[in-house]
């Protein structure tokens, strides 16, 4: 039995369903929202609504946008002739964030994984080689997560686009910034190694 | 329970909240038990590279209150060269997707952890061994080990001398002769090379296994044989056999 009147009980329920929130933060929203304006409560659940309803993937790259084509692949000043091969949308913030790429992207929305049973058809791997066909591209960045799953997708799909004759790169992997050698583990160092370049 | 150490392999991790993962880990000393490894998807995590899956990795871990936590993972092997293909990823998943089913949690293991790790190494640095041969050898040695061995010197139904029509029967755990042959509906036809190949895979360790020959249909005829076997006797379906159905119709 609830303590609380149903609609406040329906709005903890709600928070409750939300990922990192538990039932005492679910309470202290729903309290907080109460206790707000009505002009507050109302702007946050139209932003709910409306990027819900407004939001969907690009027609070229499968990013989440609300125009179509996004205004990444719509954007005369980026260069046509390398793309960049994330997992997820999220992966896009955090490249452009660095301001060093200037080519476009495409957005896996996964990455292959046999244990969950996501296989190449289950992600946008089918629709990145049907854009490859006849264009410009000259290189192509496979910036997929270097998990175990991040790499297998990054040598299926490297594997399916070399005979087109793109250039293929993944991202370097090493040691970071600001990081002790001593204290690198021997995957990555070996990996720094291995991608070692002259000064 | 305090601090516990020892070494295991990540056969499963699930993401959990902002940066943390839930490892399940098949542990030498300890079987198979779930940990967290909190904030072990950040680049800066020590956790980083050796709770990644298949890593075989030296652990500390400590009781909470609710769940295990990682406190120390030092890795030992990472089996990098798994994930350079997706064929080698795939049958290494199946690995793993089958230890995951047949044990139960906390209870030591160590002949579960040495097939797992054997069959890893090989997997990984065995480039001569059909990847097909592999998967064949642990689906049996993980049926023997289980108390599922298949009956293979004689009828399991009458205990006969098998002669020039054999079938092997999931129902009955083993091969049927001629006459009774008909015994099990489902069964399917085995030649006897097939049974000898089964026989030597059982008795022998998987270092042996370079000694063997066997061509492509007949090695593909075994492992269908054998999927079907564990599926009954671990009563469940593997994602990763489907995964390899798509792959070879390819």
């Amino acid at each position: 039995m609830s303590f609380y009147a149903a609609p406040i009980a329906k709005l903890i329920e709600e928070f409750n369903k939300l990922p990192g929130i538990g039932n005492k933060t679910a309470q202290r929203l729903a309290f907080h929202i109460l206790n707000g304006s009505k002009e507050n409560a109302y702007n946050l659940s139209e932003a709910i609504i409306e990027a819900k309803e407004k939001i969907k993937h690009c027609s070229i790259c499968y990013n989440i946008t609300d125009t179509d084509p996004c205004d990444i692949c719509k954007d005369p000043k980026r260069d046509n002739k390398t793309l960049c091969v994330v997992q997820v949308p999220r992966d896009i913030f955090a490249i452009e964030k660095t301001r060093e790429f200037k080519g476009k992207y495409h957005v896996l929305h996964g990455a292959i994984s046999p244990m969950e049973g996501i296989g190449p058809n289950e992600i946008y791997i089918k629709e990145l080689l049907a854009r490859l066909q006849n264009t410009k591209v000259k290189e192509l960045i496979l910036a997929t997560n270097p998990t175990i799953e991040g790499e297998a997708t990054a040598m299926y799909i490297g594997k399916l686009v070399k005979p087109l004759g793109i250039k293929v790169t993944r991202l370097a992997s090493g040691i970071p910034i600001g990081g002790d050698l001593e204290y690198t583990d021997e995957i990555t160092l070996i990996k720094a190694l291995e991608g070692r370049r002259e000064l | 329970m305090g601090l516990l150490k020892t070494s295991g392999i990540i056969i499963k991790q699930i993401n959990y909240g902002e940066a943390d993962k839930i490892l399940t880990i098949f542990t030498k000393d300890y079987g198979k038990l779930q940990a967290l490894a909190k904030g072990a998807r950040r680049t800066n995590n020590r956790f980083l590279s050796s709770t990644q899956l298949f890593c075989y990795s030296n652990f500390i871990f400590f009781q909470g209150k609710s769940m295990i936590y990682v406190n120390t993972a030092e890795l030992r092997e990472s089996f990098y060269n798994l994930r350079k293909d997706l064929r080698d990823f795939t049958y290494a998943s199946y690995i793993i997707e089958l230890i995951n089913a047949a044990l139960e949690e906390n209870q030591k293991e160590e002949k579960y952890f040495f097939l797992l790790l054997h069959t890893l190494n090989h997997m990984t640095y065995s480039k001569h061994l059909d990847l097909d041969l592999i998967k064949l050898a642990f689906q049996i040695k993980l049926m023997a080990l289980s108390g599922y061995a298949p009956h293979l010197k004689n009828c399991v139904s009458c205990g006969g001398e098998i002669d020039h029509s054999i079938k092997f029967s999931n129902e009955n755990g083993g091969i049927l002769c001629s006459k009774c042959f008909n015994e099990d509906f489902y069964g399917k036809k085995i030649t006897r090379e097939g049974v000898d190949i089964i026989s030597y895979i059982l008795y022998n360790p998987l270092s042996a296994l370079s000694k063997l020959e066997v061509n492509t249909s007949l090695l593909r005829q075994l492992n269908n044989i054998m999927e079907a076997y564990v599926c009954k006797y671990l009563e469940k379906s593997f994602h990763t056999l489907d995964f390899l159905e798509i792959m070879d119709s390819n």
